[in-house]
């Protein structure tokens, strides 16, 4: 019996090592199948002296990193082990350090993990260690939101302690000083300065805390680090709170009053009142800090003010000048997912050339866009844009108000500009060149779009009007009217390298009869009646010898009938186009 | 989930990526590869914006003020900037 328990046993306990090698091995396989993550750094925080987070660029909870642990290493000090970590918000990686290596301020530190390179994206350099420090300094800065004029943003790789973790808002001062007391060491400042100097000035604010931590969230990461050496999930998301890590050690300042006159040229911020970091220690305002100075709008795709200066000259004619002007800045943010905008075009001129006029059209109004997107696959934008619109003449002796609709038509691959193109081709550029940015991407020669519009116009003139021949004593009365017009419009535009051709065609049906009065070339004017389709076409090519695009010279033809006096234009005109 | 990741979702949705965008990614570099027919400035801003305010009225719900001139050629550039900009919306 025992001769035949023996190989059975030994055939159980053979099993035994066999299974234990084989799970050994699959370990190890598991281990060393798994791949390597890269982590494309782009910041961090030091979210309590226990917790450090590092922010990928990556969707980091794509990959396979799943958990993993490492080492932290404090420079010039010790080496610990860093509990295992946790991927939240999809780019974020936090490290719990235990109690006994948790974080000093002041001090420079590299944290590896298993599995995990990290990337800088500035050298393009993969490393094995990621550097951060617990230096105790924060930014001051505009914010990144250009309307908002009085806000500031106080940014700090530490988080801030507070009494009310995550989200809050409250009164709050933001405190400067003058450059001069800034020049030199703080310690030579003070000798200098009286001592009623040494408290420095501040500015009333509302402080939009965007994501502290307090006291009891600082010991609870440090009890559960303790106790299993990990966050649980509830408190990472505790932690991520409503804005998420990115913003830990980050409070929008918003100013009471505006800064006026020459503020912020001499005033440097140094950081607001009773501020203070996970350390519970005041933090000094980082030398980069500075207040707000006025911005000019820098490119052409920002246009909102458009002056086209004519020169125009014909056969035995004497020369003349046009102005063509558009001024309509956005006002305010959307409204009901409209942008409301005033609006004034004037297409004007001095017209001293036998059998040639301009429009003469002046329209002051308001109008309001919505965008409604990808309709279908074919067509891929609606712009609907209704306005009101008073509808005039250089001479001011038109009358007419008029309700507008105008929905514009974009179908696919019939919008390419020159931008779009090199913006694409960007995307392929960037991979050899990680340093460039969109707009050093060359312009391509070629460029176009195409869109289509569809419009209406009703309303009528007032009041009878009386008009006056521009050279001559004669006068004729303009009688009431109504007015329904159809207003199909189509729009192309042609970029070859620095030269671009724009054509707008636009048919306008004049539903009910309109009156205008017309010039004779004996100065005689005379009514007449309206009705019907009548067409407008303008053909501009414009020269622009730079890629910003603001200057440029143009060569304009036009053809047609204009309201409101729809009398025939035919001109080529010469001129200098300024687009901000 | 947080405004940040709310917001790289209307960002993706926005110009139908078929991945959330990176932080560094230029916003109108996303919108120029996405193969619509319409300009960045002013229509699919307005359009982003629009879906901005739509997502931040569910709860937790923010005040987005954001106006088209804040974003490129304003200072909001990155998907990094938008977030940072909405994060600050009370």
């Amino acid at each position: 019996m025992v001769f035949r328990k023996i190989p059975k046993l030994g055939i159980l306990v053979l099993q035994g090592i066999l299974l234990l090698f084989c799970m050994g091995r699959r370990i190890v396989a598991q281990s060393a199948d798994q791949p390597e993550v890269t982590c494309s750094t782009e910041g961090y925080r030091v979210i309590t002296p226990q917790l450090l987070g590092i922010q990928c660029i990556e969707d980091i909870s794509a990959s396979s990193l799943g958990v993993t642990n490492g080492t932290v290493v404090e420079a010039g000090g010790q080496r610990a082990n860093t509990g295992s970590t946790a991927t939240v918000e999809h780019w974020w990686i936090l490290v719990p350090i235990p109690g006994e290596a948790k974080l000093k301020p002041n001090a420079n530190y590299s944290v590896s993990l298993k599995r995990v390179s990290f990337l800088d994206p500035a050298t393009g350099k993969n490393q094995a260690s990621f550097s951060f420090s617990t230096s105790e300094t924060a930014t001051v800065a505009p914010s990144i939101v250009d309307s908002q004029s009085r806000q500031y943003e106080v940014i700090s790789n530490l988080a801030f302690l507070s009494k009310t973790p995550g989200e809050r808002t409250e009164g709050c001062k933001l405190l400067y000083e003058d450059a001069s007391r800034r020049r030199g060491a703080e310690s030579q400042a003070k000798e200098v300065l009286p001592a009623t100097s040494d408290r420095p000035k501040e500015l009333t604010a509302g402080c939009h805390y965007l994501n502290d931590v307090t006291l009891d969230v600082v010991n609870l990461v440090a009890r559960e680090i303790a106790s299993s050496n990990a966050l649980t999930p509830a408190t990472a998301d505790q932690l991520t709170g409503v804005n998420g890590l990115a913003h830990v050690g980050q409070v929008t300042v918003v100013l009471a009053n505006p800064l006026h006159g020459d503020f912020p040229t001499l005033e440097l911020p140094t950081g607001l009142e009773g501020l203070k970091d996970v350390f519970d220690h005041p933090l000094k305002t980082d030398p980069k800090s500075k207040f707000k100075s006025q911005k000019a709008p820098s490119t052409k795709d920002a246009a909102q003010w458009y002056l086209n200066l004519n020169y125009a000259g014909g056969v035995g004619s004497k020369p003349a000048w046009a102005a063509d002007v558009k001024v309509a800045p956005r006002v305010g943010p959307l409204e009901k997912g409209f942008q409301f905008s005033p609006l004034v075009t004037a297409d004007i001129g001095h017209n001293t050339i036998s059998g040639i006029t301009y429009t003469d059209t002046i329209d002051m109004g308001v109008s309001a866009a919505r965008v409604f997107m990808r309709p279908s696959s074919v067509l891929q934008e609606i712009l609907f844009t209704p306005g009101v619109t008073y509808e005039t003449d250089r001479e001011f002796d038109r009358d007419n108000v008029l309700a507008t609709t105008d929905f514009r038509f974009n179908f696919a691959h019939l919008y390419s500009p020159q931008s779009t193109r090199s913006l694409q081709r960007f995307v392929k550029d960037l991979k050899n060149n990680p340093s460039l940015t969109p707009d050093q991407e060359p312009l391509p020669f070629l460029g176009y779009a195409l869109d289509f519009h569809l419009g209406t116009e009703t309303g009528g003139a007032l009041v009878d009007t009386t008009v006056k021949a521009t050279t001559g004593t004669a006068t004729q009365t303009l009688p009431t009217y109504s007015i329904a017009r159809l207003v199909p419009q189509i729009h192309g535009l042609l970029q070859l390298g620095p030269v671009s051709l724009d054509c707008t065609g636009t048919e306008r049906y004049l539903a009910t009869t309109e009156n205008t009065v017309v010039q004779l070339q004996n100065n005689y004017l005379i009514l007449e009646h309206l009705t019907g389709w009548k067409g407008y076409g303008v053909l501009t090519a414009t020269f622009k010898p730079d890629q910003t695009g603001h200057l440029g010279i143009t060569l304009t033809y036009k053809n047609g009938f204009a309201p409101p006096k729809f009398q025939r234009v035919n001109t080529v005109q010469a001129g200098v186009l300024l687009i901000y | 989930m947080s405004s940040d990741e709310r917001v790289a979702v209307v960002v993706q949705k926005w110009a139908g990526l078929p991945a959330l965008p990176k932080d560094t990614d230029y916003l109108k570099v996303i919108w120029a590869n996405s193969g619509n027919a319409a300009p960045f400035q002013k229509d699919a801003v307005q359009d982003l914006i629009n879906r901005l305010k739509e997502e931040f009225k569910n709860p937790p719900s923010k005040h987005v003020i954001l106006e088209t001139t804040d974003v490129d050629p304003g200072s909001i550039k990155k998907v990094r900037d938008l977030k940072d900009a909405v994060a600050q919306m009370p």
